[in-house]
Order: C-alpha cells, then sequence, then structure tokens
C-alpha cells in the first residue's frame, strides 16, 4: 500500500512537471501525428501488413518516443534540479522512485498511443483488424512492460556516461530500427536480426503484429521470450542501480556539481 | 553527555582521474582524520574556508557520501552501515534554489515529500501548514509554482520541506547564501524557532556574525582538519584579546610606536597606512585603562578619530587561517 501510495504520488507529480514542458506536450501530441502521416505515405495503404505499421506501428513508436526520451533522462533531470540529493536521503529509496518515474513516464506516453489511433483512424481513414481484444490488450500489457524495463536499464546505464542526453539519442533512435516498430525486422541483415533478438521489445511487437494479423496462436512464444528478456532486463538494471549507488555515494558525484 | 553525531577520525579522499587515461592524477585530502561529537538539542556550526571540508562532512553524515575511512554515527547508526535508519530521523537543507521542484506549487513539493518520507496522511495536511506558517511563507503564495518565487521564499519553502518528516537533527549546509538582510534574519529566527522545538542542527556558513549568534559550539575547519573547536564565547576568549581599540592620526614617530608596545595594558599592536593617515589597532583586555595610558602617549599628535570594538568570531576566524598581515 505505501509502495502504491508512493508511485501514485510520482505519477501525479511527474504528470504536472511533463505537461509544463512545451516540448514534452510537442512529443506526445504532435510527434505521434508526423509518425503516421511519414508512415502513410512510406506504406502501400491497400495492405493489411500496411495499414498494422501506418497505425500500431507508428503508435508504438511514439509511446517508445515518449517513455525512453522521458525516463533515459530522468536521473540527470533530477541532477540538474538539484533534487537528486533530497530524492536520495529519502527512506523509500531511491531505486522505487525512479522505477515509479519510468512506469508514470510509460503511463503518459499512452496519451500519445492514444493519440495516433485516433489520427489513424479518423483522419487516414486506417483500421487496424484486431481479431481478439483480450489477448491484444494483455499482449499490449507485455508490451509495456518490455518498455519499462528497457527503460529502467537505460536510465540507470546513463547514469554511469554523466551524458545521459547525448546517449538517449543514441539509444532511442536504433530501437525503432531494430524492434520491428515500423517494419518488420526480417528485411535487415542477418547480424543484425541477432542483435534485435536481445531487444525484449521485438519479440511484444512481434507478438502484437500477429494478432492483428489474425495469428493469434503462434504469438505466445515470441511474448515468453519477451518476458523472459524483461525480467533479465529488470534484474540487471536491479543490480546496476545498486552498483552505482555505491559507486556514487563513494566517489561522490551524486550531487554532480 | 546525550550525543547526537560521533565522528571519530573521519578521512575523505576525492581521487581525481585523468579523463583519457582514467589513470589517477591526484589525491585530494577533503577530510583528514576529523573528530568530534554534538550533543542533542545543540546549535553546532561549521565554519572554515571554501574547500575546507564543511560541505564533505555534512554529505558523508546525511548518507550521501561514504566516507574512506573513520567512523561516523548520526542518533547512535552508523552512516555506512545503517543509512535507512539515519534518513527517516533527519534532513537536509542546501543554500541557493536549487533542491525544488521549480515547475511545482509550495504545496505539491510538500506534498510530495510528505509521501516520500511516509507522513501519516491524518496529520500531513495540518503538518504542511504548520510547516509554512513557521517558514513564513504566505498563504496566497502557496498554490504557485516555485518558479516564481523569489530566492529567500525558495530558501523558506527548503527549510519547510527539510522539516517534512519531523526530523531529529536537521543540516543546514549555508542556508543564508544569496539572501538579503532581512531575508537571512528572518531565516535566523527560523533556525532559533527549530532550536526551542529541540531540534539537533549542523549550520555551516560563512557568514560569521551569523554563527557567533546562532551555534551554541562551532568548529573552524581549515584543509580538511578541525583547527579549533568551542562555544563562540570561548572561542573569542582562547585566540583574540577582548578589545580592540582604532584610532586614526596625522602622523605617529618610532619613539611613540615604541613607547606603544612597551605599555601595561597594550597586548598587541600593529599600524596600517591608508588613505595618507596612520590606522594604529591595539589588541587589549583592559579598555579604559589603555586608552587612558594610549592617549597619554600619543599627547601632540593630532588624532582624527578613535573607535574600540569588541572582538568578534571574524577576528577569531581571521586570526586562525592566517588572514591578518602585520604591518608593524
Amino acid at each position: 500500500m505505501r509502495y502504491l501510495r508512493v508511485f501514485l504520488a510520482v505519477l501525479k507529480m511527474q504528470t504536472k512537471i511533463s505537461f509544463s514542458r512545451n516540448l514534452f506536450k510537442f512529443s506526445v501530441l504532435i510527434m505521434p501525428i508526423f509518425f503516421s502521416t511519414l508512415l502513410y505515405f512510406v506504406y502501400d495503404k491497400a495492405s493489411n501488413s500496411s495499414s498494422s505499421y501506418i497505425m500500431l506501428g507508428s503508435a508504438v513508436a511514439s509511446l517508445w518516443g515518449v517513455t525512453c526520451y522521458s525516463s533515459a533522462i530522468e536521473i540527470e533531470r533530477e541532477r540538474i534540479s538539484g533534487t537528486l540529493e533530497s530524492v536520495s536521503m529519502t527512506p523509500i529509496g531511491f531505486e522505487f522512485i525512479i522505477f515509479s518515474k519510468i512506469i508514470a513516464n510509460t503511463v503518459i506516453g499512452l496519451i500519445s498511443f492514444g493519440v495516433t489511433l485516433v489520427y489513424s483512424s479518423l483522419i487516414l481513414q486506417i483500421s487496424l483488424p484486431v481479431y481478439s481484444y483480450r489477448q491484444f490488450v494483455l499482449w499490449f500489457l507485455i508490451l509495456l512492460f518490455s518498455f519499462i524495463s528497457m527503460s529502467f536499464l537505460l536510465a540507470t546505464l546513463l547514469t554511469l556516461s554523466g551524458n545521459a542526453f547525448a546517449w538517449m539519442s543514441t539509444v532511442q533512435y536504433p530501437i525503432y530500427f531494430l524492434s520491428g516498430m515500423l517494419f518488420p525486422v526480417k528485411i535487415l541483415p542477418k547480424w543484425v536480426q541477432y542483435i534485435s533478438s536481445v531487444i525484449p521489445i521485438r519479440w511484444s511487437m512481434e507478438s502484437l503484429m500477429k494478432i492483428v494479423s489474425g495469428m493469434p496462436n503462434s504469438s505466445i512464444i515470441p511474448n515468453l521470450i519477451s518476458i523472459i528478456l524483461s525480467l533479465l532486463y529488470l534484474a540487471l538494471a536491479h543490480y546496476s542501480f545498486r552498483i552505482i549507488e555505491i559507486k556514487r555515494r563513494k566517489e561522490g558525484t551524486l550531487g554532480g556539481f | 553527555m546525550n550525543v547526537a553525531i560521533d565522528i571519530h577520525e573521519l578521512r575523505r579522499d576525492y581521487v581525481i582521474r585523468s579523463i583519457l587515461s582514467n589513470k589517477i592524477k591526484r589525491v585530494v585530502k577533503a577530510l583528514n582524520g576529523i573528530s568530534f561529537k554534538v550533543k542533542k538539542g545543540e546549535i553546532f556550526g561549521i565554519l572554515g574556508p571554501n574547500g575546507a571540508g564543511k560541505t564533505t562532512t555534512v554529505k558523508i553524515l546525511s548518507t550521501l557520501l561514504l566516507p574512506t575511512s573513520g567512523t561516523a554515527k548520526v542518533l547512535g547508526y552508523d552512516v555506512e552501515k545503517h543509512p535507512i535508519e539515519i534518513r527517516k530521523r533527519i534532513n537536509l537543507v542546501m543554500g541557493g534554489e536549487r533542491n525544488l521542484y521549480q515547475r511545482l506549487s509550495t504545496l505539491e513539493n510538500m506534498e510530495y515529500f510528505a509521501e516520500l518520507y511516509d507522513v501519516p496522511l491524518k496529520i500531513r495536511k495540518k503538518r504542511i501548514y504548520d510547516l509554512l506558517e513557521l517558514a513564513g511563507l504566505q498563504e496566497e503564495r502557496w498554490r504557485d509554482k516555485v518558479e516564481t518565487y523569489s530566492k529567500g521564499m525558495k530558501q523558506r519553502l527548503q527549510i519547510a520541506r527539510g522539516l517534512i518528516n519531523d526530523p531529529d537533527f536537521l543540516f543546514l549546509d549555508e542556508p543564508t547564501i544569496g539572501l538579503d538582510p532581512i531575508g537571512a534574519r528572518e531565516l535566523r529566527n527560523i533556525v532559533k524557532k527549530l532550536k526551542r522545538m529541540g531540534k539537533t542542527i549542523i549550520f555551516t556558513t560563512h557568514y560569521m556574525q551569523e554563527a557567533d549568534e546562532l551555534c551554541d559550539r562551532i568548529a573552524i575547519l581549515d584543509k580538511g582538519r578541525i583547527i579549533t573547536i568551542g562555544t563562540p564565547t570561548d572561542l573569542k576568549k582562547m585566540h583574540t584579546e577582548k578589545f580592540q581599540i582604532e584610532l586614526i592620526l596625522s602622523f605617529i614617530t618610532h619613539e611613540h610606536i615604541e613607547r606603544l608596545q612597551n605599555l601595561k595594558y597594550v597586548n598587541h599592536m600593529r599600524t596600517k597606512e591608508l588613505e595618507k593617515n596612520i590606522h594604529l589597532f591595539i589588541d587589549t583586555q583592559a579598555c579604559s585603562e589603555a586608552v587612558e595610558s594610549v592617549f597619554n602617549v600619543l599627547h601632540g599628535i593630532p588624532i582624527q578619530d578613535v573607535s574600540i570594538k569588541k572582538s568578534t568570531l571574524e577576528d577569531v576566524y581571521v586570526k586562525l587561517l592566517g588572514g591578518e598581515h602585520n604591518q608593524s
């Protein structure tokens, strides 16, 4: 109950701060429209798979943009605002606060997901053939889980670099290509496909695409892989966070200034 | 003694590495084996020049930094072994405008930190309102974003935020830095209120008058070592004379200087030439006797001005840290 209350407080705070930034509003409300429009003209909208990428792909890509951008630089942002030390000193633990912020960013990112669906449906006149809504929702939750695990690991590891803003873009954009959000991973060179196979989002995307392509049964295995990879990412992030926290207390670089 | 803080042989080194090769370039000794104790309910001041180790000490005690060696206990808990137990009972307020969410309002900042510190819901609202009143923040501004506040208001809010968990121990790291004189005085009044509430406070500052006014005991640090420690009164007694007489003269001869130096009540004397006048500084324990005998010696020399001041903590600080240069 205590952790749920803290999470809700973080969500409320994160929403208010995020929407007070114009760049964030642009990323959540306008960028999804650009994504959908771009894919609309790139793809032949007549085919079933094309409409999946235009609508679902651009919605997921927008969600990833918001979640990754906001989460990866979260610790850096706390450092710049000078609140990192105050927050680190609270007994709840800094790791839980950052983890909550990442979930909050993902929840906020759902707005951009919704904007894409509405825009694609009403303006671009594209429909998404979902054969099982219950399964789609469940699979979508697994996708969100993979987002959260990846963002948590990124937020933790980018803290080490001390230059999270620059590294964030370096990480954010390749995921668009490697995860199969915007086009099938199969068309990538073999060695790139090996890299993409360790990204949980890639497997979740594959499952979602199968659901909208009318192949729900073959979507279970990729989702299991996604869950296992996400759990591994979370474990790695948790372990890294512990090490970094001790390292920062040892080196005295918590405040960063 | 009811001990709130117990530091023993505390050392903290900062390793500076080369960016390219990661090789150790040098090791800076921020704390070089300091030891002291702070009693419960005491305001303990830490003074010293920049880089003396004040903030490093505060950061170690507030669990943000680990010591290289030595031990530091806060309210009986070791900073290395029990940081969570310490964090429940302490809070830190830093000077400047940071450490707050600028795009949130006062109430939102307070509510957020109240949640992080698990302040019970039953008393949360009352505590927030009481603290904001204690800090002297006007109620009509509580819903405004912090970024619209003046420096003084932000500092007041920091104090209120620092008290949100009703800490037994509060660290105030240069809390009046950058404040105007009225703002600084009001903040000192808040600190006095906190003392009356029974809070133990560690206070770092560059303002000697402030330390003199607020602190029960003071440690002066330099290059990571404690130079002296004691009550402000004791420090003044130990390290300076009680009074300083300053005379501004048009001229003075060597013979006069020699005679003055041999006077019974003159403990120390120096001269300084400023704007074609001679300033004569005389340290003494017996003011009226010294003035009488000095005036006798200076008979016939036009005296332009005379002033007498009691020694201050600043005199102690300057004397101990070598800022004073005798010219005679």
